[in-house]
Protein backbone atom coordinates (compact mmCIF):
# COMPACT_ATOMS: atom_id res chain seq x y z
CA UNK A 1 0.00 0.00 0.00
CA UNK A 2 1.55 3.39 -0.88
CA UNK A 3 1.98 5.96 1.52
CA UNK A 4 -0.58 8.76 0.44
CA UNK A 5 2.04 11.76 0.72
CA UNK A 6 4.27 9.97 -1.62
CA UNK A 7 1.54 9.21 -4.18
CA UNK A 8 0.12 13.24 -3.93
CA UNK A 9 3.92 13.75 -4.27
CA UNK A 10 4.60 11.64 -7.11
CA UNK A 11 1.39 12.99 -8.79
CA UNK A 12 2.59 16.29 -8.11
CA UNK A 13 5.79 15.94 -9.43
CA UNK A 14 4.09 14.42 -12.82
CA UNK A 15 2.08 17.36 -13.14
CA UNK A 16 5.38 19.40 -13.32
CA UNK A 17 5.72 20.48 -9.79
CA UNK A 18 9.66 19.49 -9.64
CA UNK A 19 9.77 20.74 -5.44
CA UNK A 20 7.21 18.05 -4.95
CA UNK A 21 10.00 15.54 -5.06
CA UNK A 22 11.81 17.14 -2.02
CA UNK A 23 9.64 15.49 0.34
CA UNK A 24 10.06 12.21 -1.79
CA UNK A 25 13.66 12.64 -1.01
CA UNK A 26 13.27 13.96 2.77
CA UNK A 27 11.03 10.34 3.37
CA UNK A 28 12.99 7.58 1.65
CA UNK A 29 16.72 9.34 1.66
CA UNK A 30 17.71 7.70 5.01
CA UNK A 31 16.53 4.22 3.90
CA UNK A 32 17.92 4.55 0.20
CA UNK A 33 21.38 5.76 2.09
CA UNK A 34 21.30 2.90 4.74
CA UNK A 35 21.12 0.24 1.63
CA UNK A 36 23.74 1.82 -0.33
CA UNK A 37 25.77 1.73 2.84
CA UNK A 38 25.33 -2.20 3.30
CA UNK A 39 26.66 -2.36 -0.14
CA UNK A 40 29.28 -0.66 -0.39
CA UNK A 41 30.30 -0.07 3.64
CA UNK A 42 31.77 3.37 2.45
CA UNK A 43 29.34 6.25 3.67
CA UNK A 44 30.52 8.91 0.99
CA UNK A 45 30.23 6.21 -2.27
CA UNK A 46 26.47 5.40 0.25
CA UNK A 47 25.56 8.95 -0.17
CA UNK A 48 26.56 8.83 -3.94
CA UNK A 49 24.66 5.92 -4.63
CA UNK A 50 21.49 7.21 -3.28
CA UNK A 51 21.78 10.48 -5.10
CA UNK A 52 21.50 8.51 -8.14
CA UNK A 53 19.18 6.36 -7.47
CA UNK A 54 16.96 9.39 -6.39
CA UNK A 55 18.06 11.32 -9.96
CA UNK A 56 16.86 7.82 -11.45
CA UNK A 57 13.53 7.63 -9.73
CA UNK A 58 13.37 11.31 -10.76
CA UNK A 59 13.49 10.17 -14.26
CA UNK A 60 11.40 7.17 -14.46
CA UNK A 61 8.53 8.39 -12.31
CA UNK A 62 6.15 7.92 -15.08
CA UNK A 63 7.24 3.82 -15.03
CA UNK A 64 5.77 3.23 -11.49
CA UNK A 65 2.92 1.45 -12.07
CA UNK A 66 0.33 2.02 -9.20
CA UNK A 67 -0.27 -1.76 -8.33
CA UNK A 68 2.66 -1.59 -6.59
CA UNK A 69 3.64 0.35 -3.47
CA UNK A 70 6.10 3.08 -4.35
CA UNK A 71 8.16 1.96 -1.57
CA UNK A 72 8.40 -1.35 -3.30
CA UNK A 73 9.47 -0.03 -6.64
CA UNK A 74 11.97 2.97 -5.21
CA UNK A 75 13.96 0.12 -3.62
CA UNK A 76 13.58 -1.85 -6.51
CA UNK A 77 14.93 0.76 -8.96
CA UNK A 78 17.89 1.45 -5.97
CA UNK A 79 18.85 -2.23 -5.34
CA UNK A 80 19.22 -2.53 -8.83
CA UNK A 81 21.58 0.56 -9.72
CA UNK A 82 23.77 -0.52 -7.05
CA UNK A 83 24.21 -3.75 -7.99
CA UNK A 84 25.42 -2.32 -11.12
CA UNK A 85 27.57 -0.02 -9.76
CA UNK A 86 29.57 -2.62 -7.49
CA UNK A 87 29.56 -5.08 -10.35
CA UNK A 88 31.24 -1.94 -12.47
CA UNK A 89 33.42 -0.92 -9.26
CA UNK A 90 33.69 -3.25 -6.70
CA UNK A 91 33.77 -2.27 -2.87
CA UNK A 92 37.09 -2.53 -0.89
CA UNK A 93 37.16 -6.06 0.62
CA UNK A 94 37.76 -6.01 4.23
CA UNK A 95 38.40 -9.00 5.64
CA UNK A 96 36.97 -9.99 8.94
CA UNK A 97 40.61 -9.99 10.80
CA UNK A 98 40.82 -5.76 9.53
CA UNK A 99 37.38 -5.00 10.72
CA UNK A 100 37.98 -6.00 13.87
CA UNK A 101 41.11 -4.59 15.13
CA UNK A 102 40.08 -3.21 18.76
CA UNK A 103 39.29 -5.59 21.90
CA UNK A 104 41.18 -7.32 24.11
CA UNK A 105 42.13 -11.15 24.53
CA UNK A 106 38.68 -12.18 25.01
CA UNK A 107 36.32 -12.87 22.22
CA UNK A 108 32.90 -12.30 23.89
CA UNK A 109 34.47 -8.59 24.11
CA UNK A 110 35.02 -8.38 20.69
CA UNK A 111 31.61 -9.79 19.84
CA UNK A 112 29.78 -6.88 21.01
CA UNK A 113 28.57 -3.42 20.09
CA UNK A 114 30.74 -1.87 17.02
CA UNK A 115 33.07 -4.10 16.46
CA UNK A 116 30.13 -6.88 16.02
CA UNK A 117 28.48 -5.32 13.57
CA UNK A 118 31.11 -4.36 11.72
CA UNK A 119 32.02 -7.79 11.51
CA UNK A 120 28.91 -9.05 10.16
CA UNK A 121 28.42 -5.92 7.79
CA UNK A 122 31.95 -7.17 6.41
CA UNK A 123 30.95 -10.79 6.25
CA UNK A 124 27.30 -10.17 4.47
CA UNK A 125 29.06 -8.04 1.97
CA UNK A 126 31.35 -10.45 0.83
CA UNK A 127 28.74 -13.15 0.62
CA UNK A 128 27.74 -14.17 -2.94
CA UNK A 129 25.14 -11.98 -4.21
CA UNK A 130 22.46 -14.29 -4.69
CA UNK A 131 22.71 -14.64 -0.43
CA UNK A 132 24.04 -11.23 0.33
CA UNK A 133 20.87 -9.14 -1.21
CA UNK A 134 18.17 -11.02 0.53
CA UNK A 135 20.23 -10.69 3.97
CA UNK A 136 20.22 -7.00 3.29
CA UNK A 137 16.97 -6.37 2.45
CA UNK A 138 15.45 -8.80 5.00
CA UNK A 139 16.68 -7.42 7.83
CA UNK A 140 16.73 -3.41 6.39
CA UNK A 141 13.01 -3.97 5.81
CA UNK A 142 12.34 -4.94 9.26
CA UNK A 143 12.08 -8.56 8.90
CA UNK A 144 9.29 -7.97 6.41
CA UNK A 145 9.57 -11.00 4.15
CA UNK A 146 7.26 -9.96 1.72
CA UNK A 147 8.35 -6.82 1.00
CA UNK A 148 11.69 -8.30 0.97
CA UNK A 149 11.20 -10.46 -1.37
CA UNK A 150 8.52 -8.24 -3.36
CA UNK A 151 11.77 -5.85 -3.86
CA UNK A 152 13.93 -8.40 -5.31
CA UNK A 153 11.62 -9.53 -7.26
CA UNK A 154 11.36 -13.37 -6.15
CA UNK A 155 8.52 -15.62 -5.19
CA UNK A 156 8.84 -16.13 -0.97
CA UNK A 157 9.38 -19.58 -1.03
CA UNK A 158 12.83 -18.44 -3.58
CA UNK A 159 13.68 -15.72 -0.96
CA UNK A 160 13.53 -18.09 2.31
CA UNK A 161 15.35 -20.72 1.13
CA UNK A 162 17.89 -17.67 0.10
CA UNK A 163 17.63 -16.05 3.42
CA UNK A 164 18.08 -19.48 4.97
CA UNK A 165 21.11 -20.41 3.32
CA UNK A 166 22.87 -17.18 3.20
CA UNK A 167 22.08 -17.16 7.20
CA UNK A 168 24.21 -20.80 7.11
CA UNK A 169 26.85 -19.08 5.43
CA UNK A 170 26.96 -16.14 7.37
CA UNK A 171 27.11 -17.80 10.79
CA UNK A 172 29.67 -20.35 9.18
CA UNK A 173 31.96 -17.97 8.63
CA UNK A 174 31.58 -15.97 11.28
CA UNK A 175 31.73 -18.58 13.75
CA UNK A 176 35.24 -19.45 12.07
CA UNK A 177 36.37 -16.42 12.57
CA UNK A 178 35.69 -16.17 16.37
CA UNK A 179 36.65 -19.44 16.75
CA UNK A 180 40.13 -18.27 15.49
CA UNK A 181 40.24 -15.35 17.65
CA UNK A 182 40.01 -17.04 20.71
CA UNK B 1 26.95 -16.72 15.71
CA UNK B 2 24.01 -16.97 16.74
CA UNK B 3 20.67 -15.48 14.59
CA UNK B 4 20.13 -12.64 17.39
CA UNK B 5 23.41 -11.49 16.99
CA UNK B 6 23.78 -11.65 13.36
CA UNK B 7 20.42 -9.57 13.63
CA UNK B 8 21.75 -6.77 16.14
CA UNK B 9 24.91 -6.65 13.74
CA UNK B 10 22.40 -5.82 10.86
CA UNK B 11 20.36 -3.42 12.78
CA UNK B 12 22.86 -1.24 14.77
CA UNK B 13 24.69 2.31 13.75
CA UNK B 14 21.79 3.41 10.80
CA UNK B 15 23.46 5.31 8.85
CA UNK B 16 22.88 9.07 8.80
CA UNK B 17 22.73 10.85 5.59
CA UNK B 18 24.73 14.31 5.95
CA UNK B 19 23.20 17.15 6.22
CA UNK B 20 23.89 18.54 2.85
CA UNK B 21 22.03 15.28 1.21
CA UNK B 22 18.96 16.40 0.63
CA UNK B 23 20.02 19.93 -0.89
CA UNK B 24 22.26 18.33 -3.33
CA UNK B 25 20.03 15.95 -4.65
CA UNK B 26 17.50 18.19 -5.11
CA UNK B 27 19.95 20.47 -6.79
CA UNK B 28 20.96 17.57 -9.21
CA UNK B 29 17.01 16.93 -9.67
CA UNK B 30 16.19 20.80 -10.91
CA UNK B 31 19.39 20.65 -13.33
CA UNK B 32 17.83 17.32 -14.53
CA UNK B 33 14.15 18.88 -15.18
CA UNK B 34 15.94 22.26 -16.79
CA UNK B 35 17.82 20.32 -19.01
CA UNK B 36 15.89 19.95 -22.70
CA UNK B 37 14.89 16.19 -23.35
CA UNK B 38 16.72 14.34 -26.21
CA UNK B 39 15.64 14.67 -29.54
CA UNK B 40 14.25 11.24 -30.43
CA UNK B 41 16.03 9.10 -32.94
CA UNK B 42 13.78 9.00 -35.90
CA UNK B 43 13.60 5.47 -36.74
CA UNK B 44 11.32 5.87 -39.43
CA UNK B 45 13.72 7.65 -41.74
CA UNK B 46 16.50 5.46 -40.85
CA UNK B 47 14.52 2.50 -41.86
CA UNK B 48 14.09 4.49 -45.34
CA UNK B 49 17.39 4.90 -45.35
CA UNK B 50 18.84 1.37 -44.54
CA UNK B 51 16.76 0.09 -47.35
CA UNK B 52 18.16 2.40 -49.69
CA UNK B 53 21.19 1.29 -49.11
CA UNK B 54 20.55 -2.32 -48.80
CA UNK B 55 19.28 -1.82 -52.54
CA UNK B 56 22.07 0.34 -53.45
CA UNK B 57 24.55 -2.58 -52.10
CA UNK B 58 23.03 -5.19 -53.99
CA UNK B 59 22.87 -3.03 -56.87
CA UNK B 60 26.43 -2.84 -56.88
CA UNK B 61 27.02 -7.10 -55.90
CA UNK B 62 24.29 -8.16 -58.94
CA UNK B 63 26.16 -5.89 -61.79
CA UNK B 64 29.48 -7.62 -62.05
CA UNK B 65 27.42 -10.52 -62.88
CA UNK B 66 24.92 -9.14 -65.64
CA UNK B 67 28.32 -8.03 -66.96
CA UNK B 68 29.91 -11.30 -66.77
CA UNK B 69 26.92 -12.68 -68.66
CA UNK B 70 27.64 -11.08 -71.75
CA UNK B 71 25.45 -8.25 -71.46
CA UNK B 72 26.90 -4.75 -71.74
CA UNK B 73 27.25 -2.69 -68.55
CA UNK B 74 26.65 0.99 -68.62
CA UNK B 75 30.13 1.89 -66.45
CA UNK B 76 29.20 5.29 -66.28
CA UNK B 77 25.97 4.82 -65.32
CA UNK B 78 27.06 2.37 -62.28
CA UNK B 79 29.59 5.43 -61.51
CA UNK B 80 26.98 8.16 -61.30
CA UNK B 81 25.27 6.03 -59.04
CA UNK B 82 27.99 5.61 -56.72
CA UNK B 83 28.81 9.18 -57.07
CA UNK B 84 24.60 9.52 -55.92
CA UNK B 85 25.14 6.97 -53.33
CA UNK B 86 28.46 8.86 -52.04
CA UNK B 87 26.11 12.54 -51.83
CA UNK B 88 22.81 10.82 -50.32
CA UNK B 89 24.88 9.20 -47.94
CA UNK B 90 27.02 12.47 -46.55
CA UNK B 91 23.44 14.72 -46.50
CA UNK B 92 21.68 11.43 -44.31
CA UNK B 93 23.20 13.27 -40.92
CA UNK B 94 21.59 16.84 -41.94
CA UNK B 95 18.31 14.75 -43.16
CA UNK B 96 18.39 13.61 -40.03
CA UNK B 97 18.86 16.44 -37.45
CA UNK B 98 16.68 18.47 -39.48
CA UNK B 99 13.86 16.25 -37.92
CA UNK B 100 11.55 18.20 -35.22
Amino acid sequence: MTNPEDLAAVEAVLNGDIDAFESIVGRWKRPLVNLAYRYCLDRSRAEDLAQEAFLRAFRHLRSWRREAAFSTWLFALASNLYRTELKRLPPRAESLDRVVVAGGPDPEALLGGREIASAVRAAVAALPGIYRDPIMHYYLHEQDLALSAAVLGMPEGTFKARLARGRALLRDRLGRWAGGRR
Amino acid sequence: MTEDQIRRGLLLEPVEPSAAFQARVMRQIRQEAATPPPIPFPWRRALWIALALIAGLVAALVQPEVAAEGQVADQRLWCMVAAAGSVGAAIVPLWLLRLR
